[in-house]
């Protein structure tokens, strides 16, 4: 690959510098990164470099790392099919598609994708309800979370009944809307109705008079039910309804430990998680044959030490290994999980944030690669370990010394040469490294590499 | 008339899947006339003749040697001995950590042509053509052999589908017993990974992305899986966060799921590099509450919404 830039160029100490080291490279990429930042002609400059070529202007339209600035410099080009892939570019902001709606001449597809944009403000949303008659583009804005309440009444008004699937989960429906919702639907709009934030009172009672078990289950999530209405879903013969209401916030310490009881393993899986079951219902939880109901019991944030004892000693690997998980596991327990036989359970404690250094150093001499990346992620890790594992063969084993918030500039630095770019990529933010050694990487081979040191050192210049 | 000689591979008293892909891979270039010989080397050699009894095999090689397992030295020696037997002009190999151990070597003493990973097999004319990936992956690289009377070639898993049509090919056994190895076993030591599933062979996998948010609930996707028979598999952050195993991690830092037919990503947004890994598969769901999520764009089908809600629901399905 030709070389994009001087060599030896040292780190520019302005945000001038930066752009016409940029523009002197001509690399396309970093003139991307810092299109924000420039002004005037350097603006002009670069706006030139980027749309030089139309194939650059349409790989920029699509690219997911274009900046905002960028892909609305674009919108401005009299070019449809720069329009279509804006349009479906998730970077795009509110005012880009505004630029693209300006100018779309009415395009279905490129007004389809407009009401589909995670983007599109609620303003766009609504002239396009009061001005396109297609289903499909009503639907899509009928769908979207930024359509207000208005817009969807106005829908509703003139196609009664047409988007009752995207009005019943709509954050922004009316509760007026919702009633009618309730009495013209089927199981799954009333299912969804009686879950919704809105739903009034009067529906949930009548809700609680359904028999059909999707609108049940449904009801037994919703947290604004009264502990006598919990109280009669409890004696309900669904597993369904139960999980569901197992799992209720409001459900109550009295009936959570009556339901400890019941047969379903589902049930008493969810129940496992709960924060208000009495010292007798964990015990009894720790001894389930179910290894489901263990395995969640054993991250029981409330769980004394005593039982996670019995459970790291349990036949399961998998619930031995929920225990090293467990936020509130003591050291002395980690320690003996750490000379576990399964493997699975020794990276549980490798990743654990409590283990000690000691624990984690005797850890680090094993092979295995799940073990060695939890020790090389850990924050407790000795930096002379961190050393060793950032020149391991393995790729992901590098990858956790990379991602270990007390690395030190150090050790990180021979990884700067790592030859995953991904690795190099990571370490542009990387708060141990200095300035010198970021630009260090200003003429990777890797065009993300370099786009991502150019736009880290010019959001530097913007906040300044 | 040539000949094609492929060596099957056996791993822990089972034939491995891709011995039977090689067999495909070679139906690519034979003509009619053509003889496909099939090696099998090992202590217990005639134990994988049956499973090698398909379609498309003509004579099947059982070489009888002091080695249970894989043994570099004895498989380049044995090789190199049925090749100056039989003269072959294509020799196949699956594209493994055993073939890796030997077949540049071979390739190296024989002057033979050489490409590993291969995907893509023909004739042009009378040269052998060979697809394989250049670039990281980035494009197909054509590759000939200008002036080589034996090609030798590893071919990738999970490409070429392996016939189930069983056949009587006629069989001949060899005693190479007396070839001896370099090194020496001093202990057998268990891999005993973190898991023991390898997901570039299974056909169901359900994924898991940043949309699951905190570790605990991997628990209830765990389940999930288990429930509807999937393999559990994941994107990097989760991997690197030790949530799931790196062996079930999908993408370019982490595996490609070769043999899988339906893929079901949760909560994940679709980075190149995931896709990097998945996006070959017939059938994907992707389950997304971001409608701009770039899964969507090789989605199959597309679910806006929250994957706990769409968890739920699947879950009282298969109650």
């Amino acid at each position: 690959m030709p070389m994009l830039f001087p060599p030896d160029i040292s780190l520019p100490n302005s945000a001038d510098a930066l752009i016409d080291c940029v523009i002197n490279s001509g690399d396309l990429h970093s003139a991307a990164a810092v299109y924000e930042l420039a002004q005037g002609e350097q603006k002009k400059q670069l706006r030139d470099l980027l749309c030089e070529e139309r194939r650059n202007t349409l790989l920029l339209a699509r690219w997911e790392h274009t900046p905002a600035a960028v892909l609305q410099m674009l919108a401005e080009i009299d070019d449809e099919t720069v329009r279509l892939r804006l349009d479906k570019n998730p970077a795009s902001r509110a005012g880009t598609l505004n630029t693209i709606y300006k100018n779309s001449g009415h395009d279905r597809q490129l007004l389809c994708l407009l009401t589909q944009h995670a983007h599109s403000s609620s303003t766009l949303l609504k002239r396009l309800a009061m001005s396109e008659d297609d289903i499909p583009i009503l639907k899509s804005i009928a769908a979207h979370p930024n359509t207000d309440a208005n817009t969807l009444m106005c829908l509703e008004k003139h196609y009664p009944g047409m988007f009752d699937n995207e009005l019943a989960v709509h954050a922004e429906t009316p509760t007026e809307l919702l009633e009618t919702l309730y009495q013209r639907g089927n199981c799954f709009i009333r299912s969804a109705v009686v879950s919704h934030i809105r739903c009034p009172e009067h529906l949930l009672d009548s809700a609680f008079n359904e028999t059909d078990t999707t609108i049940l289950r449904h009801l037994a999530a919703n947290p604004r039910l009264d502990s006598e209405k919990l109280a009669v879903l409890a004696q309900h013969d669904d597993v369904s309804v139960l999980r569901t209401l197992a799992g209720n916030p409001s459900l109550g310490a009295e009936l959570a430990n009556q339901m400890i009881q019941n047969s379903s393993n589902s049930v008493r899986r969810t129940l496992a998680s709960r924060t208000d079951l009495t010292a007798e219902n964990l015990q009894r939880l720790v001894d389930d044959d179910d290894h489901w109901v263990r395995q969640w019991v054993a991250r029981h944030p409330k769980l004394p030490d005593l039982l996670l004892n019995q459970l790291a000693s349990d036949q399961n690997d998998e619930v031995r290994r929920a225990v090293t998980r467990n936020p509130q596991t003591p050291v002395d327990i980690l320690r003996q999980l750490a000379e576990d036989s399964s493997v699975w359970v020794r990276a549980g404690v490798a990743y654990q944030k409590n283990t000690p250094a000691d624990v984690l150093s005797t850890l680090s001499e094993e092979s295995d690669v799940d073990v060695l990346s939890g020790v090389a992620s850990n924050p407790n890790t000795p930096q002379a370990i961190l050393i060793r594992l950032s020149g391991s063969q393995q790729t992901d084993i590098r990858r956790g010394v990379i991602i270990n918030p007390q690395a030190e500039r150090d050790t990180l630095l021979p990884l700067l040469e790592d030859p995953y770019y991904l690795h190099r990529l990571l370490l542009v933010s990387n708060p141990a490294l200095n300035d010198n050694d970021r630009w260090s990487l200003h003429d990777d081979p890797d065009l993300s590499v370099r786009f991502m040191v150019f736009k880290w050192f010019a959001q530097k210049y913007l906040q300044l | 008339m040539k000949t094609f000689l492929l060596i099957a591979e056996h791993r822990r008293g089972e034939l491995r899947p891709i011995s039977l892909e090689v067999i495909a891979a070679a139906q690519e270039l034979r003509q009619a006339d053509d003889k496909v010989v099939v090696a099998v080397i090992g202590e217990q050699a005639e134990n994988y003749v049956a499973d090698l009894s398909v379609a498309g095999v003509d004579e099947i090689i059982s070489v009888k040697t002091g080695s249970v397992e894989f043994d570099p030295d004895i498989f380049e020696s044995v090789v190199t001995s049925l090749m100056e037997k039989l003269d072959p002009e294509v020799v196949l190999l699956p594209h493994s950590v055993d073939s890796l151990g030997y077949a540049a070597t071979l390739a190296r003493k024989g002057n033979y042509g050489f490409a590993t990973d291969v995907y893509g097999l023909q004739y042009d004319g009378d040269e052998l053509v060979a697809t394989r990936s250049g670039y990281d992956q980035k494009v197909n690289v054509e590759l000939d052999f200008p002036g080589k009377q034996c090609v030798l070639l590893t071919i990738r898993p999970s490409v070429f589908k392996a016939t189930e049509e069983s056949a009587s090919p006629t069989v001949s056994v060899e005693d190479m017993t007396s070839i001896g190895s370099r090194s020496t076993n001093l202990e057998f030591v268990e891999a005993g990974g973190a898991d023991d599933i390898d997901i570039t062979t299974v056909d169901f996998i359900m994924s898991i992305g940043r949309g699951i948010a905190e570790e605990a609930n991997v628990e209830q996707f765990r389940e999930l899986a288990e429930m509807a028979d999937a393999t559990l598999c994941c994107s990097r952050p989760i991997a690197d966060s030790g949530w799931l195993p790196k062996s079930r991690q999908v993408g370019q830092s982490g595996k490609v799921v070769g043999s899988c037919k339906l893929y079901v990503a949760m909560g994940i947004s679709g980075s190149i590099q995931h896709m990097a890994g998945m996006k070959h598969v017939p059938t994907i769901v992707a389950v997304n509450s971001d409608p701009g999520a770039s899964i969507f764009t090789i989605a199959k089908y597309g679910i806006v919404g929250d994957i706990f809600e769409i968890e739920e629901e699947l879950r009282s399905h298969f109650e």
